[in-house]
């Protein structure tokens, strides 16, 4: 089309005149200060030095309690030592021994996913299960691949997997994902994907399936900004998501309806 | 409030009332001179004409820069202006310091917007609370007070956004006069005045005006009254098209027909505004 | 595109949006949900103040350092594999998203106002390529050939009956004679959607999403999406390519999280949007990622009178707590910004383009407010947009470039001048007082009013009865009492 378009050098032209046009209006501005003019605009106030949070977030002593109610209130549901937790209860501030139910003892993960999928064991074929071909390692030493033989089908996800791969696969598929941390202060679970094909585990499947550990919970969007940051983790980021519940949309009538684009249902395995 | 009565006041009557409702400003007159210590009437200086805002709003800064300063050197002498319109007053208030900063008379602006009042702010702090023991707890049933209209009120943009704590101070005036307010609903959203917008863009201030006008019928009562005058023409001229049953009044007419003796319940003289 | 007309103005716009019943509709349904999930979400804040202070602290910094934390943006988000383009003009920005998609034929897209801006999709149109909008509202908006009249929820003015014919047409013959004349559920339509959309997903070569703020310290877009569509367009497709204004710069991540704060309370009533996603890295081969900074005006705005306005975060709180753009709907403005904000902004950024019919049908949009100041009571990061309007009218004043703008002009100075002499004020007052009784013949108001015709087309004009003015009654009486002692 036209390669002159993508030249380096007409970019860095441009640049140079959108930068020259913001640093005159910057030094006309202060020149005009200088004259003691009144200012036609509010100026900078000094940096603060502590973030300003929802009064709520420094008052919270149970951050699990916290991040539980927000998420159910977001619609994600929680996975419970028994079997698949009923209808959330929404909004409703969990209480101490709801949410004592809803931390799931590591060596029991593999039994409550297990009882998930036979719950939602449908008449058709076993379901995808789709899971990170870097973190196999880790969900064999769970033992969960060898739990959910028979219960789905896994799909390893690597680098070079293409979304036309999935064009006539059979939707509603599963998806497996650890999160990074969560957030308290919004109900929000955070992944840190390293490839675009940790990202579709994210977002492709019907039903996201997540691992957290309760010791990840943070209160704060900035402490969980800090645990990914680019420079922290070890390999090198692609990108990260932070996820408040499942997809939905309000864009007809203004409606809210779950499941737009992404996963229909968020599954939340918290685990000490 | 313990803040002393100026005993120098004079009134900004506003290019409106000055000249299509003279019974506001008599009747602001009226209960300024009421509110004075020594039973003073305010001054009403003979050489105002307008505050500038259909000049500040048209875009005319300059003219209303010019304006302004007409305003604050008419006003110099008293203590206190007091304008019975909460546009007007804020124009005073919020915008003459605004539009005079970085001149030599900034300082004078500051010292307008201090002294200049919406008149149910004044009212509110220096109307002597003398029939109190009449209205609070036997009220209506006091031979001299008069059964007041079902009455609803339009806030103005300008009252709940530019004179902070006008809403409050007009609430709390009329229930001292014994007025039962019937609130509407969606208070806070404009008439759809707006001065020039409304002959400008006719058919959206109309529009505005109907949805303003339902939400005042719903409200039960027939009698409508607000602060701004602006506010009250653009719905009295509406509700009048539309042959609507409501009648619409400045608030300090009403206040003043309502201490005036032997009166029926709606008063008679006192014509709503557009009939 | 249908919905708005080269030529015409907001007055004749509005008019007529005001007489079409299913646009006042699908406003009245969607007006109040706006209003109160928004103040339940602030209401539910003891320091909702604090909050949107420091998101205006934020946003404040990332305006005034906008030329290092640009630079420094651009610097991190090499460093980190990302290509970053520079565009002064819609016009290249146009060429740069179209050289990056040459060759490519299937473009999905998510939700970018920059985007409708530059107009890219009439330009990517003209190419072999298909690009469909991702985002509900924007597809159907695209569907329907129009342009989002929100810049939030594109689609508020369509009712479900108008998409569910859309859907019906565009979708193929699905369901039988007998469903045709049910409107389908909006649950119905957003399944249809998510179907049709997702096979074009799986097969994107290229996605193109806009970007909510562009972080310097981490070099990184980011991208709030409540429906996934732009995480999807971002992640299916091998080449994603971010478009955004430079002014949605903001310095780090602690600023991010004091404007993330307040968008999604203001925009919808959400603590967070359900997708926040930070894009900006290398490690995957089989990605490339670019970012396109537009500026297209926005230079001009900084640092003048217009520099206010670069800190809007674009959450639609002014438009959903406008009296005038709940009565007559987005595209009523001409142009993709709508409300408060986009009457001042869209002169503006008209002002830097080429094309003159738009800055003609956009130039008096400032004047179409009634200055009811809500929009400043709600803006979280508190941009005078009343103010800015008045410089804007200003402007206009100064340098009249219409009729209108004449008239307004002339009936200025006429006033100044009386204003100026004030005894002559007062014989005119008289004079016009006089007459205006005479012409309603003993009724309280008149019916008609030369020079006044737009109040007096559905209003009555209440006149004065005595005739004379406040002042002269006044003065009348104290003549009175001075003479009879």
């Amino acid at each position: 089309m036209m390669p002159s378009a993508l030249d380096e050098r007409r970019h860095a032209e441009s640049r140079a005149r959108i930068i020259a046009r913001l640093r005159s209006a910057e030094k006309a501005e202060k020149a005009k200060a200088g004259k003691g003019e009144a200012a036609t605009t509010s100026r900078a106030k000094p940096v603060l030095l502590k973030p300003v949070l929802p009064k709520f977030v420094e008052q919270t002593q149970g951050r699990t309690a916290c991040f539980v109610a927000r998420a159910e209130a977001l619609s994600c549901q929680f996975l419970t030592g028994g079997q698949a937790a009923e209808k959330k209860t929404a909004g409703k501030m969990a209480t101490e021994k709801m949410v004592k139910e809803k931390v799931i003892a590591k060596a029991a993960l593999g039994k409550v996913l297990r009882d998930f999928f036979v719950a939602r064991r449908g008449k058709k074929a076993a379901p995808l299960l789709l899971f990170d071909a870097l973190e196999k390692a880790f969900w064999e030493r769970l033992g969960i691949l060898k739990i959910l033989e028979g219960r789905c089908r896994p799909v390893e996800m690597r680098e070079g997997v293409e979304g036309r791969d999935f064009a006539t696969s059979p939707f509603p598929a599963f998806s497996l994902q650890r999160a990074v941390c969560a957030v308290a202060e919004t109900g929000t679970l955070v992944f840190a994907n390293r490839t675009r094909a940790q990202a579709v585990l994210t977002f492709l499947p019907t039903v996201h399936i997540v691992l957290l550990a309760e010791r990840d919970i943070t209160g704060s969007l900035e402490q969980a900004f800090a645990r990914v940051q680019p420079s922290s983790s070890r390999a090198a980021l692609w990108a990260c998501h932070l996820v408040s519940g499942p997809s939905r949309t309000a864009d007809i009538e203004q409606t809210l309806h779950m499941g737009a684009h992404g996963p229909k249902e968020l599954v939340i395995l918290l685990y000490r | 409030m313990t803040e002393e009565t100026p005993s120098k006041v004079a009134v900004l009557a506003t290019c409106l009332a000055d000249a299509l409702r003279p019974q506001t400003v008599l009747a602001t007159c009226t209960l300024l001179t009421r509110a004075n210590p020594d039973n003073k009437p305010p001054a009403l200086p003979k050489r105002q004409t307008c505050c500038g805002q259909i000049l500040y709003n048209a875009g005319d800064r300059k003219g209303a820069a010019l304006q302004a300063l007409r305003v604050i050197d008419l006003f110099e002498p008293f203590q206190a202006v007091v304008v019975p319109s909460g546009s007007c007053a804020g124009m005073l208030k919020r915008h003459y310091p605004h539009l005079l900063a970085g001149t030599p008379h900034a300082r004078r602006a500051e010292a307008c917007a201090k002294k200049s009042w919406e008149l149910t702010e004044f009212l509110h702090l220096h109307l002597p609370r003398k029939d109190s023991s009449r209205n609070s707890s036997q009220g209506s049933s006091h031979a001299s007070l008069k059964d007041p209209p079902p009455l609803t009120w339009h806030d103005s943009c300008s009252c709940l956004r530019e004179c902070n704590g006008s809403a409050a101070c007009a609430r709390s005036l009329l229930a001292r006069y014994g007025f039962r307010l019937h609130e509407a609903r969606e208070r806070e959203v404009c008439c759809g005045f707006g001065g020039k917008f409304s002959v400008a863009n006719s058919a959206v201030s109309t529009s505005m005006a109907d949805d303003k006008l339902a939400r005042l019928e719903q409200s039960g009562a027939k009698v409508v009254s607000s602060c701004d005058l602006g506010c009250l023409l653009h719905l009295a001229g509406r509700a009048r098209r539309r042959t609507l049953p409501l009648s619409f009044f400045h608030i300090a007419e009403l206040l003043v027909e309502q201490e005036s003796p032997h009166r029926d319940a709606l008063p008679q003289e006192l014509l709503p505004i557009g009939a | 595109m249908r919905s708005v007309s080269s030529t015409k103005s907001f007055h004749d716009a509005a008019a007529e949006a005001l007489q079409n019943p299913s646009l006042r509709a699908a406003l009245d349904k969607a007006g109040a949900g706006f209003l109160t999930t928004r103040s339940r979400a602030f209401a539910s804040l003891e320091n909702a103040r604090a909050l949107t202070d420091a998101a205006q602290q934020a946003r404040t910094r990332a305006v005034d350092g906008m030329a290092d934390l640009l630079l420094l943006f651009e610097e991190r988000a090499r460093a980190q594999g990302v290509s970053v383009h520079w565009a002064e003009t819609a016009e290249q920005a146009r060429e740069t998203v179209l050289a990056l998609c040459a060759g490519k034929r299937r473009i999905v897209k998510g939700k970018s106002m920059a985007s409708e801006e530059i107009e890219l999709n009439k330009a990517l149109s003209r190419t072999s390529a298909e690009v469909i909008e991702t985002d509900l509202g924007e597809y159907i908006v695209q569907l329907a050939e129009e342009i989002p009249s929100h810049i939030i929820a594109p689609a508020v003015h369509k009712t479900r009956a108008q998409i569910d014919a859309l859907f019906r047409h565009h979708h193929g013959g699905k369901g039988g004679e007998s469903s045709q004349n049910r409107v389908r559920s909006s649950q119905a339509l957003v399944e249809e959607a998510r179907r049709v959309i997702r096979q074009k997903f799986l097969h994107a070569e290229i996605g193109i999403t806009g970007a909510n703020m562009l972080i310097a310290e981490r070099g990184a877009a980011l991208l709030l999406t409540n429906e996934g569509n732009g995480d999807l367009s971002a992640v299916m497709a091998q080449r994603h390519i971010v478009l955004a204004g430079i002014e949605r710069i903001v310095a780090n991540d602690r600023d991010a999280a004091a404007v993330l704060r307040v968008l999604a309370r203001s925009a919808t009533g959400q603590s967070l949007g359900t997708y926040v996603s930070l894009y900006g890295g290398t490690g995957d081969a089989h990605k490339d990622t670019h970012v396109v900074l537009l500026d297209n005006g926005r230079s001009a705005m900084h640092g003048g009178a217009w520099h206010d306005m670069l800190r809007c975060i674009r959450c639609g709180a002014c438009l959903n707590h406008c009296p005038v753009y709940t009565k007559v709907g987005g595209h009523a403005y001409g142009w993709v910004y709508s409300g408060p904000m986009g009457k001042v902004l869209s002169p503006l950024l008209a002002e830097a383009g080429t094309d003159a019919r738009l800055k003609r049908r956009v130039a008096a949009l400032p004047h179409a407010s009634s200055f009811c100041g809500r929009c400043v009571e709600v803006c979280p990061v508190g941009i005078p947009l009343t103010s800015l309007m008045r410089k804007l009218r200003n402007r206009h004043f100064e340098r009249p470039e219409s009729i209108g703008g004449w008239k307004t002009k002339l009936g200025c100075l006429c006033l100044r001048f009386l204003f100026a002499y004030p005894r002559l004020y007062r014989v005119f007052l008289a004079l016009a007082l006089r007459l205006l009784k005479t012409a309603a013949r003993g009724k309280g108001h008149v019916a008609f009013l030369p020079g006044l015709g737009g109040w007096t087309k559905t209003r009555d004009f209440p006149i004065n009865r005595r005739a004379r003015s406040a002042l002269a009654l006044c003065e009348r009486a104290n003549r009175n009492a001075s003479h009879t002692p």
